[in-house]
């Protein structure tokens, strides 16, 4: 059965997030009370995944080495999106990540005092990535370089869980038809299985988000939608059984792809995009 | 917080974090209120993550405590903690910790989440304390004797685990077991409950489903961690031998229980020369084979082994006289010698799944009946219209209903239904066989291509290599023929130089045609008359530009077309003129007469060339000769340079195929590498699909029995009885 390989140190999976940093990511989404640039949103979601993966691989010990993380960000070119220690780098195991963040940010918010009352409380938190909005979209690039990144990985970890790519982004390539280099990226297997590449795309208009469809869901009007999906691997069967505890209708031929999502999606499309499978 | 899209979805391990941050905020419990979290480096509640929760470590008042935060909601929960917190507070055992649930534990932003609070123990992960005693045969034993008597108690009581593994066995400083997380607990209470997880893998039958939730769950697993023990202690250069570093497993891996006839494991088990060992990698082998979980025997250490559940034991070399094999071990191992490895090699057939019948259930009973009230029925009918009032039409009415009854007793019947769903799910399984055949086919047949375009691609270079050598060459030979026709040229030119003597000569004839040619111009017709030339033929010979002995060379007569003949004279420059009066013999008097003072002139001309002539014909020739050297080289230079020019360009054209050829190959072994691994999937999909199909196969077998003949014998059989 391909995606049920051993997650473990000694036999270790990647995330390669890739991160649109066009121009028009700086546009807000979200609905009148609350309006946030785009940019904030996914770098925000992006940090908060980040967080939660080095949670999830915390174990005595210490946090283990069960996958490698790259952000790359794509703009003005395509490179690495880390800052502080880790800036420049590329994939980077995850105990290194948990302990170099680029800075801990801190938020206060009211919360009950459980007598009745609420107290201002500041929760800190650490951040790995900052959004940034300016150039085009060179999304064949970002494709190009995961390539090359993904490959490198599966020849070290021939038998890994497959290297599994997200893709956020918000408009079209400016860099060419990233069909053909997706497709190219989703060539590329474990004895496991091919790499998996999802996408979602975040948007302004605040229409309904089009979450995880299938070959027979009704797709928005749209090439760009259109390419997307087809640029997208199916959802192996343990994120369709995640999803759909989560109370997302997908069958067996759902992609792992969101168009128009929202600020809450763009959340789920991460959290349910990285469950690459039952951690111990 | 990360929103959510349903309530029931349950704080994630960052939410956890930040709530944790403010204990005091975040805890309903006054004395986890009043406690510290345990921070990481930066500063951060520092947790343990599992698969359902994560475990917080809070120093309170009172004292230390693991506090468990969950993840994911499971069923029950409530429940399944009190039925097991009562079960274990029964048992009293030394290896396990007490907890306490609290429902409404953590508050997370407003609502509150269940948490479990648990006595902290000071304890290592098994594989952690492993990797420092692995070598200290006494303390593993000991381990291993304190696992038996923990997993006798567990079973004795009717618990299991659940997930029973590395992870949940702690070792204490002073080397205590201590057994942890008892989310998928199974006690007797919790009986009819469904099962909360499968365990990990390289613990689990290859046989366990999401669907086994009973006692007797940990006994695969017992005996996986028992084994492993017994090997590290025995033998401790396993523990890296069988495990890569970092592996988060003993010395089995699930696949080891998959394929136990290529495992490395049982290999080495087996090749040791352990017999004791080799015994219990055998009876391990035997057990995963087993295709149902409850046929596995509780772990009960043999006395072959010299293993007392409460004492340290002492292994014993291995000696010839161990051959016999314990009554526990009968049943389990094939009766050949525990080291002869042939047995492992073959299928085993220890475990043939018992032939299926139809139990005498109520269903056998209601189908005897309707037999019965069916052959009432039809006796009735055909008696019905004389011994009975009622109609025949109903007797036999009654009896149709009767056999259909049967029939649908027979259709609806769980056996059938089992044997209906066994041979369906042989066949989905031989679909899936052929399906992952096919792909193998594909895979291997994609890598046979790619090779082959390969090749091609390397006939490719290798034929634009030879053009690239075949090219330099040909410009190499069309420059050694220039030079060769050059020099040949020259050759011929130095040949025809000479000592100069040819120029002499030339120099010498220029000098005496000269001679001749100024006595020519020099003898006047006026001066010296031919016979007769007079004056006035003189005269007209003047006015025609005759005047000289060199201004004509000869006549000819011409007949002019019949008209009468006319003298021409052939003049010195060329063409021809007609002179009054110079008739035929006139013209013939001129001709001797420049013949005979040209036969003079040649006479006096000179025979030798002057010193000075000499000289400069001697010059000359040197001259002549240095042009030809100069020719020679500059003809050889040529030469020289178009062979450099062609090598050069044969260089460049190599790099560049070089360069071509590198880039091909980085790729070329990325796709090698990327097609192989496919390869590979494909492979062990086959395998699996193998596996699984002889699985369904031999219990698809179990169910010949179950067909309709056998149903009416088995009711024919219990009315006879």
């Amino acid at each position: 059965m391909p995606y049920t390989a051993e997650i473990s140190r000694s036999n270790p999976s990647c995330f390669v997030f890739l991160l649109d940093q066009s121009h028009s990511m700086i546009d807000t989404i979200g609905d009148a009370a609350v309006q946030q640039r785009k940019a904030d949103v996914v770098a925000d979601a992006l940090n908060r995944l980040l967080q939660e993966l080095v949670i999830k691989c915390a174990k005595e010990g210490g946090v283990r080495d069960y996958f490698q993380v790259a952000v790359i960000g794509y703009g003005a070119g395509a490179a690495s999106a880390f800052g502080g220690e880790l800036a420049g780098r590329d994939l980077v195991p995850l105990s290194q990540v948990a302990i170099h963040p680029m800075q801990i940010e801190t938020r206060s918010k009211k919360v009950p005092d459980g007598a009745g009352g609420l107290i201002e409380q500041s929760t800190r938190f650490p951040v790995w990535v900052k959004p940034v909005a300016a150039n085009g979209t060179p999304m064949c690039q970002a494709l190009q370089h995961t390539r090359r990144l993904v490959d490198q990985f599966l020849t070290e970890h021939p038998d890994c869980f497959p290297p599994v790519v997200l893709n956020l982004s918000d408009g079209a390539s400016t860099d060419g038809d990233p069909g053909q280099d997706a497709a190219k990226l989703r060539e590329l297997s474990s004895t496991d299985g091919n790499v998996l590449l999802f996408n979602l795309h975040v948007s302004t208009e605040g229409s309904q988000p089009t979450i995880f469809p299938g070959q027979d869901a009704a797709l928005p009007a749209d090439d760009y939608a259109r390419l997307l999906f087809s640029m997208s691997s199916p959802l192996p069967a343990h994120m369709r059984a995640y999803a759909s505890q989560q109370g997302l209708p997908v069958d067996d031929s759902s992609r792992g792809f969101v168009f128009n999502a929202d600020i809450t999606t763009v959340v789920q499309f991460l959290d349910i995009g990285t469950r690459a499978s039952d951690l111990r | 917080m990360a929103p959510q899209r349903t309530s029931a979805l349950y704080p994630n391990g960052s939410a956890y974090v930040g709530a944790l941050q403010h204990p005091q905020t975040a805890f309903t419990d006054p004395d986890l209120r009043a406690g510290t979290v345990q921070e990481n480096v930066l500063g951060f509640p520092d947790p343990r993550s599992g698969n359902f929760a994560s475990v917080f470590k809070v120093t309170s008042p009172t004292g230390q405590w693991a506090v468990k935060c969950f993840t994911r909601q499971v069923e029950h929960q409530q429940q399944r903690y009190a039925a097991i917190d009562a079960a274990l507070n029964r048992l009293e055992h030394a290896a396990l910790v007490h907890f306490n649930y609290q429902p409404e534990g953590v508050n997370i932003n407003g609502t509150r989440y269940p948490l479990l609070k648990m006595q902290w123990v000071d304890a290592q992960e098994l594989l952690r304390w492993l990797e420092h005693h692995h070598r200290d045969q006494e303390k593993v034993f000991h381990l291993a004797g304190q696992l038996v008597d923990l997993v006798h108690a567990l079973e004795d009581a009717g618990i299991a685990h659940g997930d029973l593994q590395h992870g949940n066995l702690l070792v204490t400083a002073a080397g205590k077991l201590v057994l942890v997380d008892y989310d998928g607990m199974f006690v007797p209470e919790l009986a009819g409950y469904p099962a909360t997880e499968k365990g990990l893998p390289h613990y689990q039958h290859p046989a366990r489903s999401d669907a086994d939730y009973g006692p007797g769950l940990d006994r695969f697993s017992a005996w996986v961690i028992y084994t492993s023990l017994y090997a590290i202690a025995t033998h401790s250069p396993l523990w890296t031998e069988l495990r890569e570093p970092g592996a988060e497993r003993l010395l089995f891996t699930h696949d080891d229980f998959l394929d136990p006839v290529t495992s490395t494991a049982f290999t080495a088990l087996r090749t040791l020369g352990n017999t004791q060992l080799a015994k219990l990698g055998d009876a391990l082998v035997s057990f995963a084979r087993s295709p149902r979980l409850d046929r596995i025997p509780a772990l009960d250490p043999p006395d072959l082994l010299g293993v007392a559940s409460t004492t340290i034991p002492t292994p014993r070399t291995p000696g010839p006289d161990t051959d016999q094999l314990p009554d526990w071990l009968t049943d389990h191992v094939p009766q050949t010698r525990a080291t002869t490895t042939s047995s492992l090699l073959q299928e085993n057939d220890d475990h043939k799944l018992p032939l299926q019948t139809f139990p005498g259930d109520s269903r056998l009973m209601a189908a005897r009946l309707a037999i019965v009230t069916a052959l009432l029925g039809a006796a009735g009918g055909v008696s019905g219209s004389r011994l009975t009032a009622i109609n025949p039409l109903l007797w036999y009415l009654l009896a149709l209903t009767a056999v259909l009854l049967v029939a649908w007793l027979y259709t609806r019947h769980p056996q059938v239904h089992a044997r209906r769903q066994a041979l369906q799910d042989h066949h989905d399984a031989k679909q899936a066989t052929s399906k992952a055949h096919q792909q193998l086919s594909g895979a291997q047949h994609q890598l046979a291509e790619f090779e082959q375009r390969c090749r091609q691609h390397q006939n490719d270079f290798d034929t634009t290599r030879a053009a690239i050598a075949q090219k330099s060459r040909d410009a190499m030979t069309a420059a050694s023929n220039v030079l060769r026709a050059a020099l040949q040229q020259i050759s011929g030119e130095r040949t025809a130089l000479g000592d100069g003597s040819g120029m002499r000569h030339a120099v010498l004839a220029r000098k005496q045609k000269e001679h001749v040619g100024y006595a020519l111009t020099n003898s006047l017709i006026t001066n010296d008359p031919p016979e007769d030339i007079n004056t006035l033929r003189t005269k007209y010979l003047a006015e025609k530009g005759i005047r000289s002995a060199a201004d004509f060379t000869g006549y000819y007569v011409s007949d002019q077309g019949g008209r009468g003949e006319r003298t021409y004279l052939r003049r010195a420059g060329g063409g021809s003129v007609y002179v009054k009066q110079i008739g035929k013999g006139c013209a013939a008097n001129l001709v001797a007469w420049r013949e005979s003072i040209e036969q003079r002139a040649e006479r006096s001309a000179p025979k030798t060339l002057t010193a000075f002539e000499e000289n400069w014909v001697r010059g000359e020739l040197r001259r002549q000769l240095d042009l030809l050297d100069q020719r020679e080289k500059q003809a050889h230079q040529q030469r020289d340079g178009t062979a450099r020019a062609a090598r050069a360009a044969e260089q460049a054209a190599y790099a560049e195929q070089d360069a071509r050829q590198k880039r091909l190959q980085a790729e070329t072994t990325s796709e090698r590498n990327n097609l192989n691994r496919l390869k590979t999937r494909a492979e062990s999909e086959l395998k699996t699909c193998r596996m699984h199909q002889g699985r369904r196969e031999k219990i698809a077998a179990c169910y010949t029995d179950i067909t309709g003949t056998r149903f009416l014998q088995r009711m024919a059989w219990m009315a006879r009885r």
